[in-house]
């Protein structure tokens, strides 16, 4: 009798309860929509705060492709990725594939987002597609590839080089294949003795990328010890060696400089083609 | 003995904490408190259309000659060292802000001019009361040109302890960089202030602000480095078409120069001792600066012209006289601010209010000299 007692106890005050946080969900949720910039920031703390709860609406939310939505897709796309649930992952796949999604600032937060999730595989099926003509959004997929020392990745960020006139997605490719090379070029013995290939920490933490490429074969001279032994390129390696040295050669003197000068220090540690 | 202890202890803590917020200064109006206007879309009103030109051109001294360093447009690990470098982990406890062009054998960095349109234009959101005595003005600056030359990799419009700049962003997605300008309240007049798409020049301090870092903390999306601004400005002159019809044009300049900013030098951890003294001086005094204010458009000419005292800044200083005359056929005024007579590290200020009517220049009517009263 007691225990049914408190059971009914414990429910009439849970569905007040419920109600509540039902309430501030929902006002969070209009929050995200507000100019006010403390409301969005409360809003904002409240779902960072209740991931079970914010997932399903702001996936929702992603997906409701209204021009005057624009920022509240911006902020969806956002606080998706810093929730870290793989499931937004296809929400994002979806809106990416399904050209729906016109507004370029929220396609880059939602490239931004799949990066911090670790789903890079996505953003390359995506750029590979062809579906993406902005530039601004081209730019942000190599900058999320940037570090990415796994074949997938290196390949395409020397497509997206040499598929390019554009400066601004040039000039983030080559960040983002600097940032492949420069862990290489620091260190090139412990690049030699990783069990990986030992180019990125980044490459592949997250297991939802394939598996990782060998170790660069080297000269027989380097097993010996020989410092000046240099490392045998991959076949992404080469795509992006080819891809610098076009870029080496173009009209704009400033990626021009740039693309020299990266695959100069690349050609110190490695075999070129 | 404990109580000795204790004491001080938790003062220090109740302090910190409620010393979390600079104040708004008294004197200022409460409808510059809230939320300005905003329209995130750059529009007409925030850059030159066609046939149209720059309301303000600097004439002289040259500020940017002798420049040590220039971000690239995009990305470069240059760049983006230079701020780490200079912001080093838990470097905001020891001083929030490095100038960009660092440089040992300078007492101060050299001020530097940049040239945009503002996109955003009021109060920050919260400023930490130890560097600050007030709480800052911020400008938001759009522009092109010279402007990206300031602007780090992590000025990218994607910031998002700005929800103003996500709705511009979202709004503008190829806007480019975007750059804060920021005053404390308590030596600027936020009167003055440029108003949302006003063409804005900023000369002053050009530096790092090592408490806004770029990009995530988690995830894979490695950092851009920190955001560069101009905190604190020493002028800040802008433009505004108050009426636009084909027979005549108004238009109302802001000028308003101080070298007072605050002590943004405070070391935070040290802030109850320095914030007492501190306060940044920009090196105005000691030369002349020379500015045209023209129409919005080619073909016209001055018809008349006021000046008047704008709102002055908080605090004491040394009024900077100024010349306007009609310039260049009348097709220009040229405001002369003269901090000549000062010396460099003096407190100087000068606030006023540039109205002009311009006419076609074919249009009937007195040809001759304009005087501005």
């Amino acid at each position: 009798m007691r225990v049914s007692l408190r059971i009914r106890l414990l429910g009439l005050l849970a569905v007040p309860a419920l109600l509540l946080g039902a309430d501030k969900l929902q006002d969070a949720l209009a929050g995200l929509k507000s100019k006010d910039a403390s409301t969005y920031e409360k809003a904002a703390e409240f779902l960072a705060k209740h991931p079970q709860q914010a997932r399903d609406p702001l996936q929702k939310l992603l997906q409701q492709y209204d021009d005057k939505d624009a920022l509240t897709r911006f902020r969806a796309a956002k606080l998706l990725g810093d929730l870290n649930d793989q499931s937004s992952a296809e929400v994002m796949k979806k809106v990416l594939f399904s050209g729906l999604e016109t507004n370029a600032a929220v396609r880059v937060e939602i490239i931004r987002a799949l990066a911090k999730l670790g789903r890079k595989d996505v953003i390359i099926a995506y750029s590979n597609s062809g579906l993406e003509k902005s530039a601004t959004v081209t730019a942000a997929i190599a900058l999320a590839l940037q570090g990415s020392a796994d074949e997938d990745s290196k390949a395409e960020l020397g497509r997206l080089l040499s598929s390019t006139d554009d400066e601004r997605v040039s000039r983030a490719a080559v960040f983002a294949i600097s940032k492949i090379y420069k862990p290489v070029l620091e260190n090139p013995r412990n690049a030699m003795a990783s069990k990986s290939s030992g180019l990125s920490k980044a490459a592949s933490s997250r297991g939802k990328l394939p598996a990782p490429p060998p170790p660069p074969s080297t000269t027989p001279d380097d097993k010996a010890g020989n410092a000046k032994a240099k490392l045998e390129p991959t076949a992404a390696d080469q795509a992006i060696f080819a891809a610098l040295k076009a870029k080496g050669e173009s009209k704009n003197p400033a990626i021009t400089k740039e693309a020299a000068a990266l695959l100069q220090e690349i050609s110190k540690i490695y075999k070129q083609p | 003995m404990n109580a000795r202890a204790i004491l001080p202890a938790l003062c220090l803590c109740y302090c910190f904490t409620v010393s979390g917020c600079a104040p708004y200064p008294g004197r200022v109006a409460a409808s510059l408190k809230g939320p300005q206007l905003r329209n995130g879309v750059v529009g007409p009103a925030t850059e030159t259309a066609g046939g149209s030109r720059e309301m303000i051109v600097w004439n002289a001294p040259d500020l940017n000659n002798g420049q040590t360093w220039a971000f690239s447009p995009n990305y470069s690990q240059d760049d983006i060292d230079r701020s780490l470098n200079l912001c080093p982990p838990a470097g905001v406890l020891f001083g929030e802000w490095k100038d960009v062009e660092k440089n040992q054998s300078q007492h101060v960095a050299p001020m530097r001019l940049i040239h945009g349109w503002s996109a955003a234009s009021q109060f920050a959101g919260s400023d930490f009361w130890g560097t600050h005595r007030y709480r800052d003005w911020n400008v938001l600056l759009v522009g092109s040109g010279g402007f990206e030359q300031f602007a780090a990799p992590a000025n990218d419009p994607n910031f998002a302890d700005w929800s103003e700049v996500q709705d511009l962003y979202v709004q503008n997605p190829e806007i480019g960089r975007i750059i804060e300008v920021e005053w404390d309240s308590g030596f600027f007049a936020p009167e003055m202030a440029p108003q949302l798409g006003d063409e804005t020049v900023v000369v002053g301090r050009w530096d790092f602000d090592c408490g806004h870092e770029s990009a995530t903390k988690s995830g894979e999306v490695k950092t851009t480095g920190f955001r560069s601004e101009m905190h604190a400005p020493a002028i800040l002159i802008s433009a505004h078409i108050t009426k636009n019809e084909p027979s005549s044009l108004q238009t109302r300049y802001k000028i308003f120069a101080g070298s007072r900013s605050g002590p943004l030098d405070t070391v935070p951890l040290l802030f109850f001792f320095q914030r007492l003294w501190g306060t940044h001086i920009n090196q105005l005094g000691g030369q002349d600066y020379s500015i045209a204010l023209q129409a919005p458009q080619d073909g016209w000419r001055i018809a008349s012209c006021t000046s008047e005292e704008g709102t002055p800044p908080g605090g004491r200083s040394k009024k900077i006289e100024t010349q306007l005359q009609p310039s260049d056929g009348g097709k220009s005024l040229t405001l002369t601010l003269l901090a000549k007579p000062f010396n460099s590290g003096a407190r100087v200020g000068r606030s006023m209010i540039v109205n002009a009517v311009w006419v076609p220049e074919n249009s009937p009517g007195r040809q001759g000299a304009v005087k501005c009263e």
